[in-house]
Order: C-alpha cells, then structure tokens, then sequence
C-alpha cells in the first residue's frame, strides 16, 4: 500500500515525510526536515495518522502464486513484481520519451539465461502499452520465427502486434481498419492494401483472406481452390516475398507501420525481439548471414539513418521488388534481448551498431530480499490461515538466496512455503494422543 | 474398507490380473500414499482455485506401472465428483503427437466427457464431442419448461456468452439446434467440424464459421472449449495426458523441439490463468530424457518443472509416484492386504492368515530384490499377487513357496517386457 507522503516523527531525527516503502512496509524512506534521507525500521517511527496497510484479494494472491509455483511472472502482474531493474527501466522510459518526441532507437539487452530478460521485455511490453505505442514482441527460435525468414518473423510480429484504445486492446486488423482513413500516397504496399480493404466486406471470405495474407500467412490453400482467393504479386502490389534476401521489404513494411501509427496520433511502434542469439545457432552461412542482415536492417531502420531510406548497392535488397529500408520516416524502438554467444564476435557485431548495450547483472542481494517478503506476503494473503515464524521466514530466505538465478529463487521460495504449510497442516490436524490415566 | 459387491470386485481382479493395469471403477479401493495429492487437488485446486476462473498444470512423474494412470483416473473421478468435464487422452507418436496441436485438440476432443456417476464408470464409457453434445441438450431439456420449442432453444442459446472463437461457438450452438430440431445431418456435420475435419464451405459460410482447427489456432480452440464448458454449467475442465513421453518421442529434433514448445506454453497459459477454469495433468515415466537438451526451451521447461528440493510437496508444479513417503515394501504389503480383500469379496473366499502373509512376505521380498532396479515393480507385484491369490484358493491350506514365486514372477516379466516391446514395434515408423 502506498504510503508515500505520510508524516513520521524520529526520536533522533525529527519528523520527515515517507519516500517509499519496502520489506512489506517494515522499512521507510523517510526525508527529514534536516535534508536527511534515510530508511528506518518501522518500529523506530513514529506516525501522525494511521498507516496504510497492503490488501491483496485472495484471489489475486492465489493466481500469483500458481504462476510461481509454475516458474513464471504473470503478464498481468509484471508491474508490480519488478525489482531491482530500476537502472535498465529508466532507459527504456528516456528512449520512449525520445520515440514520443519522433527519434527512434535500438537498445540491447545482454544476459544469461534466467538473468529476467524475457521478465523485463514483458515489463517493456505493458509500460509501452499503456503509454500509447503499437507494441510487438517476439520470441525468435532457429526453426520457427527465424530472423534467416523474414516472413516469418514479420508474420509473428504482426500476430503479437497490440495498442491500446481506452480500455480495450486493439490487434493489427483494427490498426489497419483505422489507417484506412488515412492518405497513404506513396507507399507500394500499403496505399493499394488499404484502398482495397475498404471495398471488402467484412465478413467474407475474400477479406478473410485478405486479411490473412496480409498478415503474413499462407493463402495458398484457399488460392488452389478457387482463382477468386487468389492475391498475385503484381506491379500494383507485390508479393509478401518469402526470400532470404527480402529483409529490406518487410523493414519497409514495419517502417511504413510506424509511419502510419505516428500519422493515427500514437507515439510510434516498440518491437521487442526476445532470444536474439539463436541468430547464431544456424549451421549454415548462407542463413547465418541472412540473418544478421536482417538484424541489421531492423537497427538501421530504428535509427531512421538518411541513407537507409534510399535503395543502394551498399545494402542487402531483393531481386524482384528492392525497396528502401525506410518509408519516409520511421518512428521505431527496438529492443533486442540476447544471451551472450560463447563466441563473441557476433555479439561485439550487433554491439557495434546499436552502441547501446544494457548488461544485466543478477538481481542485487537487496532487491533479491524485496522480491522475497513481497512473495512471502502475496502467500499468507493467498493462504490466510497459514502463519511463518519471522524465524522460518530468515531460514527460508537465506536458503533461497543460494539460488543460481532469480527464476529459480522465485520458484524455491514458493516450494519452500508451499512444504512449510502442509508440514504445519498435518501437525495441526494430528489429534494429540489420549493421555493414559488410572 | 466397505463391503464390495461381489462382481465390482470380481471386474477389478480380473481387470488388473490380466494386464496389471487399473481399471478404471474402484480403484479407491486399493489406492496407496496419495491421499496427499488427492487433498490437495480437491481442496486447493477442484474446489477453490479452478472456480475462481484461474488455471493450473502438474507434471506426474512415475515409473512404467508406477502408478500414473492410475492416479490420472483418480483425479478424473475427483474432477466428476466436483462437476468438472474430463479429458483423459494417451497420447501417442503418431495418433496424437504433441508437436501437433491440432492433433491433440482432435484428441482431446475426441476423448470429451460430462461428470459420470460412480455407477457409469462401471459400463463401456461414453466419451467424445458427439455424447456430450446430446448430454447438453439433455440437461437443458430436464432443466427448462418447453424445451422443445424453437424460440426458447434460440433464446437459450443466444444468450450463451461468446468463446475466444466465434467459429467454435457458433458450431457447439449449431450442434445443439440441429440435435433439439432432429436435424441429424446438419448435426453430424458440425461435430465433424467440432473434431477438426473439414466440412462444406457453404455449411461454413452459413454459420459464420471461418476458422479451420490448424496448428495456428489449436490453442485458441482448446481455450475455446474451456470457455464453454464453463458457460453451459460445469465447474471446469481437467485435462489429462498420459504416456505424455510417447507423445514427445519423435524422431527429428525439431519435432521434439516444437513439442516442448507446446508443453512450455501450455504451462506458461495455466500460470498467466489463459485457459480459465483447466488444469492439465501431464504424465511421464521420468522429466530426465524429455527435458535432455540444452539451451532455450529445454532450460525454460527444467526451471518450470523441476522441483526446487527434495521434500515432498504436494502443492508443488511435479508430483512424483516414486515419493509417497511410503517405503516400497511397506507399499506392496498395503497393496497387497487390500487387493486381498477385494479377492475375497469377488470369490467369497477366505484366506488363512498366516498363508497369506507368508506369500505376501515371500512376493515382496523377492519382487523387491530381484527387481530392484526393474521400473514396472509395481505392476508385476500386482499380476503376481492376483496369480498367487488364485493359486491360494485352488490350494487352500498350502502357502506358495519361494521357488513357486520366483516362478510367477519370472513368467510375468517375461509377459511384460514382450507386451512393452509389441506396442514400440506397433508405433515404429
């Protein structure tokens, strides 16, 4: 519960207002009249008025700790169970707060496996969301959503693409709905594609198709059967290409996204491609180098560099429609995540175009403890009629602080109350053994 | 125990000494250690959590005849009891591997069945979209005044809140207007479309149904699917997958791969509460071969599933048959006491006492020391006991000697590896 602004007294001290609040309100940041900030105990304080204390449903508490026990965040709850990140936070918010202004960027996240970069992107995800971008996250894998296959990938960043509209969550269809009002002249793809949704009906199976096309999904079958389904690449439209070398296609296609997103007054797009080494994880150079072009294409267009805006032989296009990288403007942040790779020139190669590497580091020993009784009270609100001695609850938490990563920390922790209750269950239920008397 | 009736305890004997698998009525009655589990899934899950609209998914880890699906059938009965909707599916490489969603959905759809009575688990049990379509109707029909009239089906039914698919909806809707007005061939169309084959597209166009069950929206039919089951009455729905490493065990590594992928986003659906009101069950011998990898899914699935320590805990994410808190020989003595009992009950025959535990002591003893390291103990003790009580009742008043034991067990061994290598041979391709 927030406390913040609350007035204390200090019997050294004096008064001062409370900052912030951690250990289940068992510590405050207080600021002192004498200009002095410091966290105190809760007990060393004294308060004018009563304190706020947290109230978490029990629903809530109990759909949280299933998560845990499974080893994952909630998406939903990702804002309130962040800690310790308030470094790599900050930098996301200064480059959407550059992106609102129209200059986009790239950032690079770097850390091991179960450091909580994924963890982090989700928490990217919801603040970009809320605060009026089309945002998009992807999880690349070699096979499936590999950046060697631009389709694919465009494909799964469309499929994930969301804003928010008041209190609804709107998909790429709706964007593409509301950017039918827009005047899209020059723009190869879109300018015809919006024009012809609009005289589609809606429900149909030729807009279905459409759609589904549009989407980046394979119309073929639809296509064999019936020459209506059939969308050719023409001159008027070309083709959803899916080439190796179309990389400058779809950063045009994304490019021209964020233009128009800009154009329906929100703040640009945020793309968030998670996994990023399985770049390397392909065993042929031909896909390996496709790849990293793709990468690379994706930062220069998130730069919105001058010369990526014109087609040149210095730069990797296709043979059979090559565009630009960048549609007029583009208004892009992306955000890539990657564990670093055992040979570190691929990663030294990607840090050198996007200079803007975050590393993150293991959750310090404090924020590892905040993340811990901010746990332990989500359980008792869970599990009201279950207690911890403030004994178990030090035993526990030093058990759970061995742990490699903070997944796993999480997960411990949880275990750990989880055989904590039942043991204290089964003495509870033990019925005391009938004393013999004479 | 309570007294059994005599042919309820005569299919049980049968039913275990032919195969050493458990039958699926009854098995209450010679349930060992899991009393732990079975709380917890009721009193955590069945009866709080999964009505809450939240979702939960358990890995069961047990040997070959360690017990696994007997423990699926277990909380398939808790589940009926509590008005939950079952699943029970074996997966399998070819029928239903889990790289294929698709598959899977058909599987589980195939596999579909309302809360059964105690009594209905004793006949042939009827199952799949077909049964349960008529079973909903039929429900509604003991429920409203003037069922059979069009306009109160269509009011009915257009009341029912929409699920994530409108294609599903509007096909379970269609079913159950075609069945309430004997449209037996617009009927069977649409639970041909329910179990994911392809239909007209006309029927299509006219029922606004435009999706076709694919690997694409596989996930958003099974989510589907548990929205309904919710919306038209019953607490939820549990699904169970058996012989879930059959299911996994596929030849290219890519396969495997997508299949872990699967598993890790079910997983990750039950813990971000995406599929309201469902719990997965997931079973297999031993987490070590399935989660062999390194890397991505592999490390995401081993941090998922794992357990964090060594203690049982029976709210934890992995329920392990192997750690009952009994010890072996303490459970087959168990065991066998309480499939005596129900051997006496089938046969109306009593043992001697000391015969009987004579032979129990001697089949434990030898079952646990030469097959110490064999993985299917459990089930061989039970095709063993089951012969030995036969030959005890042929033979009252001579206990089986160690020789003759040994013999038993060496037979049913010998009847198991060979069953085990038919049904590899069988899905070999």
């Amino acid at each position: 519960m927030d406390n913040r602004g609350s007035t204390c007294s200090h019997p050294v001290f004096g008064e001062g207002e409370v900052l912030a609040e951690r250990f289940r309100g068992q510590e405050f940041l207080v600021k002192f009249r004498t200009g002095l900030k410091l966290w105190i105990r809760k007990e060393r304080l004294f308060f004018f008025g009563p304190l706020r204390e947290e109230k978490i449903d029990q629903i809530s508490a109990r759909r949280m700790t299933e998560a845990f026990r499974l080893g994952i965040v909630p998406r939903r709850d990702i804002e309130d169970f962040t800690f310790g990140r308030e470094e790599e936070i900050s930098q996301f918010k200064k480059a959407i707060e550059k992106l609102k202004k129209g200059t986009g960027d790239c950032l690079l996240i770097e850390g091991e496996y179960g450091s909580g970069k994924t963890h982090l992107l989700e928490y990217f995800y919801h603040i970009a969301l809320k605060d009026g971008f089309l945002v998009s996250r992807v999880e690349l894998d070699p096979r499936e959503v590999s950046l060697a296959r631009p389709k694919k990938v465009y494909r799964e960043i469309i499929h994930n693409l969301r804003f928010l509209e008041g209190e609804r969550e709107g998909g790429f269809r709706d964007f593409l709905r509301r950017a039918s009002g827009l005047d899209i002249k020059d723009h190869i793809y879109f300018t015809p594609l919006l024009s012809s949704l609009k005289k589609l009906e809606e429900d149909g199976l030729k807009a279905e198709v459409w759609w589904q096309w549009v989407e980046g999904e394979s119309t073929k079958e639809y296509a064999i059967e019936n020459k209506f389904y059939r969308i050719k690449g023409s001159y008027k439209i070309p083709a959803l290409y899916d080439f190796s070398t179309a990389v400058d296609f779809y950063c045009y296609l994304l490019s021209g996204i964020s233009y128009m997103a800009r154009e329906l007054k929100f703040s640009g797009l945020v793309l968030l491609l998670d996994e990023a080494e399985t770049v390397a994880h392909l065993w042929d150079t031909h896909s390996f180098l496709a790849g990293l072009s793709f990468l690379e294409g994706l930062i220069h267009t998130s730069l919105n560099l001058p010369e990526w805006k014109k087609i040149t032989p210095n730069h990797l296009h296709n043979g059979m429609r090559p565009t630009p990288y960048i549609y007029k403007n583009s208004y892009l942040l992306l955000t890539i995540a990657m564990t670093p790779l055992p040979d570190g020139s691929i990663s030294n190669r990607i840090r050198q175009i996007i200079k803007k590497s975050i590393p993150l580091s293991p959750l310090s020993e404090r924020a590892c403890q905040e993340c811990f009784y901010h746990l332990v009270n989500l359980y008792l609100a869970a599990y009201p009629e279950f207690t911890l001695s403030p004994l178990k609850e030090r035993e526990i938490l030093f058990s759970a602080l061995q742990r490699k990563n903070l997944r796993d920390f999480i997960k411990f922790t949880v275990d750990y109350l989880d055989v904590e209750r039942h043991a204290v269950t089964c003495r509870r239920n033990l019925k005391p053994r009938p004393s013999l008397s004479l | 125990m309570l007294p059994i009736p005599k042919e309820y305890a005569k299919a049980i004997i049968n039913k275990l000494g032919s195969s050493g698998t458990p039958p699926e009525f009854g098995l209450e009655f010679f349930t060992i250690g899991l009393d732990k589990y079975l709380k917890v899934i009721e009193e955590e899950y069945l009866t709080s959590l999964l009505k809450f609209r939240l979702s939960s998914f358990k890995m069961v880890v047990g040997n070959y005849g360690g017990g696994k699906t007997h423990f699926l059938y277990l909380v398939r009965n808790l589940a009926f009891k509590n008005n939950y909707v079952c699943s029970y599916v074996a997966l399998s490489p070819v029928e239903c591997p889990f790289d294929k969603l698709e598959l899977v959905y058909r599987q589980v759809i195939l596999n579909l069945m309302p809360p059964l009575k105690e009594e209905d688990l004793l006949k042939p049990l009827p199952k799949g979209i077909d049964f349960f379509i008529k079973s909903w109707y039929y429900e509604f029909k003991n429920q409203t005044k003037e069922a059979d009239s069009p306009l109160v089906v269509n009011e009915y039914l257009k009341n029912l809140p929409a699920t994530e698919s409108s294609s599903f909806s509007n096909a379970v809707k269609a079913a159950f207007q075609a069945y309430a007005t004997n449209d037996e061939e617009g009927y069977a169309t649409f639970i041909q479309y329910l179990k994911g084959e392809e239909i007209p597209r006309e029927v299509k166009m006219r029922f606004r149904i435009s999706e076709k069950v694919e690997k694409t929206n596989a996930f958003r039919m099974i989510r589907s699917l548990a929205q309904w089951v919710v919306a038209i009455g019953y607490s939820g729905l549990i699904l169970l997958f058996d012989e879930a490493e059959r299911g996994i065990s596929i030849s290219s590594s890519k396969d495997k791969r997508r299949a872990l992928d699967n598993l890790r986003q079910i997983i990750d659906e039950c813990g971000n509460a995406r599929l309201p009101g469902v719990m997965v069950f997931y079973a297999v011998p031993n987490e070590e071969p399935l989660l062999d990898g390194t890397g991505g899914v592999y490390e995401a699935l081993k941090q998922r599933l794992r357990s964090s320590f060594t203690k049982t805990n029976p709210s934890g994410a992995r329920i392990n048959l192997e750690d009952l808190d009994v010890p072996p020989e303490v459970f087959l003595e168990r065991l066998g006491k309480k499939l005596a009992e129900i051997f006496s009950y089938a046969y109306s025959f009593s043992f001697s006492p000391a015969d009987l535990e004579k032979t129990l002591n001697l089949l434990i003893k030898n079952c646990l020391s030469s097959y110490l390291f064999d993985v299917s103990y459990r089930r061989l003790f039970i095709l063993a006991l089951i012969e030995a009580f036969y030959r005890l009742k042929e033979n009252p008043g001579k206990p089986l000697s160690e020789k003759e034991i040994k013999e038993i067990l060496h037979l049913h061994q010998k009847e198991l590896a060979e069953k085990e290598k038919e049904e590899v041979e069988k899905e070999e391709f």
